[in-house]
């Protein structure tokens, strides 16, 4: 009995010791204005969605983020494959008993609320590829037989994803994979056939795609007029930030995003409303904000103690980082609209959800660097 | 190098499996690196946007919750000689649906019926109307559903009432107030004063530089084509703000967001006052009743202004500035009396009012004296193979000089004068009077009429040049065409002593505020070359037409006002045939021109009707009827007083003059005492 409350209590003491205040601060600070953000666009919107992310996060940081960090990661890294193999037929099932919205299906209904495994499956494929490389290290780098099995993983949710359809979170898994891959490193010679691939796949991958992700990406390359009016959306995101000037137009007076001018301010296009509010100053704190973050993430990963640890790490950081440059640099008008969420600030459980997933696995990394014993 | 993250910095924590501590450094400063440089890029266009160009985005930005509106210029007024208002604007209330928010994707579903059904039943739409809506509302080009389509013009306050209330149900739809141009007379004066309707697309991209908006009215016809420029005022420009769906935001905050706007006041039409008066038009009217077709034009011979001119049948402007139905404009196109010409400016054969043109020609070139008779058996044999030109009295008038020849509307006097002077000898006389010109009125479209000559003959007539025309022509027959204005201009200059107008519509324009901007002078056009004892002979016999015993139009004279006046019916066809029962576009046109007083004229009127029958039977007594009430309406004469003062004895109610009155009212019920086929 005795011994129990002190091992329990030593391992509390480790906890408060070893506790990642950094990070905490950070997701915080990067929740409160994706709080605030909501806060003012909700004003135009039918329903209070910030009360609605609020809830989220709660239930992301009890119910996810809490267990994430508190359970061993080497639990998630033992099982990794079957929660990518989990993930991967939840996502099998959308196909086929989806929710459908806006043309896409991408929705699970499991009850209470809508689920969406596509988020999921970003946290499953870095935790596969994280497991997969872990234990195969090389030096000089992998060659194309090496990346063939993991790759060849991926690309099974990434189809599934396509067909749901929605490109832009296809890409990002494939991006996490190429991004802890390349991190360990890559044989020059496999970089180059890889790039000639890439280039001899792109009109495959043209015809392969639906017609509205192929009208994107002809407006955004201003190939051809506008037919839909999703370039006049993007080109009026890009007057809100331009509006916001240095120190944006105040809280609640973006007229570009309280008349309606800007699409889904509460979602993809969530930065334009900061930016055309907070201006110049409150835009670049909130991008050196997710600098941090991706810096920090890294430093865990540096920090980590096994190889599984610091390569899941390099995968949340790679995360974070694609999301956050895709995202923005749509809102900015320097990328097709593919639907990738800002995150912490966009609005969406699963997103929520899933960012905060991956910010317990960093404090669990974080916290187990030194003082891990089984 | 100092690594941007300082992520390799103070760590020595050995990591388990690590092959190369120092290869993890080199790994972690790369992914720094790599990590920073888009940040850093974002941040810079970040920059860009919002420090270095930001004016320019912040001005989009303001254009886009800006919306300029057009505030419309009110259209001029017209008005009437007595300062009546016969083309106003009134506020009308228009219906708007904006297909986007009353049919969402354009989808059928039993929210957009019901309000279809509810808009069917508020505004009482016509079958075509409602067919109209569900085109606009489930047909419209995607690129068009945000705009604001007209469903229904100017409907009642109660309408608007039930329209407001049912808002929250009647997405979509708008009544908007706007100015509706309003002729209080209606048909009166139609085709002068003219209509407008909403400008077309067509004209939209043609009439570019003058500023015209879509929906804007503009002049079709009459004074409101003519004087377009003149009443159409500027626009000016307001603003509000609007979402992005273009709907006005009226809320404080919003308005707010203007800022130092100041919107541009815009500049009202010019008004116009007319020369023609409106009672006269009304007199005009009533006294066509029993006519389908003709046209009536009354001219002040001292200036050339137009106290009336008047085109039958009428149409109603009111219908035509855009409240006109489908079938209504169908009835209209199919009318055989074509109620949307002007006939006051279309020539027609002109029959015997022609003769003055011969008259005149023949005293001026010295081939007649005015004392001088000449034998009319009833015929004139003409050419080598004696071909019979016959007198409209078959037995004859006996010898007569040139005043009985007027009077009597003789043919034979004239086609002997006629063939000694030759066919250009009378064109260049009737040239003199202004004939085979257009007036230059500048109204509606004026037709120049027809002066033949032997070239026009040489050229026109299959068998070239004839010298039978030539008698033809003496008496207005033939190939010659009037226009019942010219007609009148002709005319005044014989009774004006020699002075050819040109014909005076408008006499100025003011400002809205009344301030006079321009009076029209009175231009003369031609001084006649011909010796006033010549003029004033050929009044004597115009003046006999209505007053002797003898004349074609004695029985429409006035006891009061003696005027002087001619006779004409112009055969439209060769058939000799009585006027009763043949088909109407055979009938012929019955004419009578009459200036009053005759000593002292100050009134011209053009009688025509357009196959009305004869000149003396019809075209008088209506003319007749006009000048009688001009003079005891219009003018204040009274009649009885008069006589008194003239010392002439008062007739009985029964007299004289009345017995045209009795014709017009019962025609065909009373013995007209002249019953010819004067031509």
């Amino acid at each position: 009995m005795m011994q129990r409350s002190t091992l329990t209590n030593s391992r509390l003491t480790t906890w408060t010791r070893l506790f990642d205040w950094v990070l905490l601060v950070l997701v915080g600070c990067i929740g409160a204005i994706g709080f605030l953000n909501l806060n003012a666009a909700s004003s135009i919107l039918a329903q209070p969605l910030h009360i609605m992310q609020l809830l989220w996060f709660g239930v992301g940081i009890v119910l996810f983020a809490i267990p994430c960090a508190v359970v061993d990661y080497r639990f998630f890294e033992r099982w990794s494959y079957l929660i990518f193999g989990v993930v991967g037929f939840m996502l099998f099932l959308v196909l086929l008993v989806g929710t459908e919205l806006n043309g896409s299906r991408r929705w699970l209904d499991i009850g209470l609320f809508n689920a969406q495994p596509s988020e999921l499956m970003k946290v499953a494929v870095i935790m596969m590829i994280a497991k997969y490389f872990s234990s195969r290290e090389k030096r000089g780098g992998y060659s194309l037989t090496d990346l063939a099995a993991p790759f060849g993983l991926i690309a099974v949710p990434m189809l599934l994803i396509l067909r749901q359809p929605d490109l832009g979170t296809a890409v990002l898994l494939l991006l996490l994979g190429l991004s802890i891959a390349f991190f360990e490193g890559v044989k020059a010679s496999s970089v180059l056939v890889l790039f000639l691939a890439a280039v001899a796949m792109a009109p495959v991958a043209w015809l392969g795609m639906q017609d509205y992700q192929r009208d994107r990406i002809k407006t955004f390359l201003q190939i051809e007029e506008d037919p839909y009016g999703r370039d006049w959306q993007v080109k009026n995101s890009v007057i809100a930030v331009g509006a916001g000037g240095t120190w944006g137009r105040g809280f609640g007076k973006g007229t570009q995003i309280q008349k309606g001018f800007v699409p889904e301010p509460e979602n993809d296009f969530a930065l334009a409303n900061w930016a055309e509010e907070r201006g110049f100053v409150g835009s670049t704190a909130l991008l050196l904000l997710y600098l941090a973050l991706v810096a920090w993430a890294l430093r865990i990963a540096r920090g980590a103690r096994d190889r599984f640890g610091m390569l899941m790490s390099v995968g949340v950081a790679a995360l974070i980082f694609w999301q956050v440059i895709i995202n923005v640099g749509m809102v900015l008008r320097w990328m097709p609209v593919v639907g990738i969420t800002l995150p912490l600030v966009s609005y969406g459980g699963s997103s929520v959800v899933t960012v905060l997933v991956c910010m317990g696995l960093l404090m669990n990394v974080s916290v187990r660097r030194h003082v891990y014993k089984s | 190098m100092v690594s941007p993250l300082n992520i390799a910095r103070g760590e020595n924590t050995p990591i388990e499996g690590r092959v190369d501590p120092l290869d993890y450094t080199k790994r972690f400063r790369r992914a720094g690196i790599v990590v920073l440089i888009p940040f850093l890029l974002l941040i810079g266009r970040l920059w860009y946007l919002q420090i270095w160009v930001t004016e320019h985005y912040q001005q989009l930005a303001f254009n886009n919750f800006i919306d300029r509106t057009n505030i419309p210029a009110e259209r001029g007024l017209i008005f009437d000689s007595k300062n009546r208002v016969v083309a106003a604007n009134t506020p009308s209330y228009d219906v708007t649906v904006t297909p986007a928010f009353f049919a969402p994707k354009a989808k059928d579903t039993a929210e957009v019926r019901s309000r279809i059904d509810t808009l069917r039943k508020v505004l009482a739409l016509t079958e075509s109307e409602a067919k109209n809506l569900e085109e606009v509302v489930f047909g419209s080009e995607s690129l068009w559903r945000y705009e604001d389509f007209p469903i229904k013009r100017n409907i009642t306050r109660d309408q608007v009432a039930q329209i407001e209330t049912d808002s929250l149900h009647l997405v979509g739809v708008q009544v908007h107030a706007t100015s509706q141009r309003y002729y209080p007379f209606n048909d009166l004066a139609a085709h002068l004063i003219g209509y407008v309707n909403e400008i077309n697309a067509e004209e939209l991209g043609r009439l570019d530089v003058y500023g015209y908006r879509p929906s804007e009215m503009i002049g079709r016809t009459g004074i409101e084509r003519s004087f377009e420029a003149v009443l159409r005022g500027s626009s000016g420009v307001g603003a509000e703000v609007v979402d992005s769906r273009g709907m006005p935001q009226t809320d404080a905050e919003s308005r707010a967001l203007i800022g130092d706007w100041q919107d541009v006041p815009p500049v009202p039409g010019k008004n116009i006052v007319l020369t023609i008066d409106m009672d006269l038009q009304r007199i005009i009217k009533e006294a066509m009743r029993d006519y389908e077709s003709g046209a009536i034009v009354a001219i002040d011979p001292r200036n050339g202004h137009i106290l009336a001119i008047s085109s039958k049948p009428s149409f109603n402007p009111n219908s035509w500035s855009g409240r006109l139905s489908r079938d209504e404009h169908i009835a209209s196109d199919n009318d055989p009396h074509k109620p949307m010409l002007d006939k006051s400016l279309l020539g027609y054969f002109p029959g015997s009012i022609y003769k003055i043109v011969t008259a005149l020609a023949a005293l001026e070139a010295g081939l007649v004296t005015p004392e001088e008779t000449l034998y009319c058996p009833g015929y004139y044999e003409y050419g080598k193979r004696n071909k019979r030109f016959h007198c409209w009295k078959r037995h004859g008038h006996d010898s007569v000089a040139l005043a009985q020849a007027i009077e009597g509307s003789c043919d034979v006097y004239f086609y002997k004068v006629g063939e000694k002077l030759g066919m250009d000898k009378l064109a260049e006389y009737a040239g003199e009077l202004g004939l085979g010109k257009r007036t230059g009125l500048g109204i509606n479209i004026e037709s120049a009429g027809l002066v033949p000559t032997k070239a026009w003959h040489a050229q026109n007539s299959s068998e070239g040049f004839q010298g039978g025309f030539t008698l033809s022509t003496a008496i207005g027959q033939g190939d010659t065409k009037v226009t019942p204005l010219q007609a009148a201009l002709a005319y005044a200059t014989i009774a004006n002593g020699g002075t050819l107008y040109y014909p005076q519509i408008v006499d100025r324009i003011e400002t809205a505020s009344g301030q006079v901007l321009f009076e029209y002078p009175d231009r003369i056009r031609h001084k006649l070359n011909a010796k006033p004892e010549t003029l004033r002979e050929i009044v004597k016999g115009l003046t006999a037409v209505v007053n002797s015993e003898t004349g074609t139009a004695y029985s429409v004279r006035l006891d009061y006002v003696k005027f002087a006046g001619k006779t004409g019916t112009a055969q439209v066809t060769s058939k000799r045939i009585s006027n009763a029962d043949v088909e109407f576009k055979y009938r012929d046109h019955a004419w009578f021109v009459a200036f009053a007083p005759a000593d002292a004229p100050e009134i011209v009127i053009v009688t025509f009707l357009e196959h009305g029958g004869g000149g003396s039977s019809d075209a008088a007594p209506v003319t007749m009827e006009i000048l009688d009430r001009y003079f005891r309406e219009i003018r204040g004469y009274d009649p009885m007083q008069l006589k008194k003062d003239q010392g002439e004895p008062v007739f009985l109610d029964e007299n004289a003059a009345s017995a045209g009155r009795h014709l017009l009212s019962e025609p065909g019920s009373a013995e007209p005492r002249w019953r010819e086929e004067d031509r």
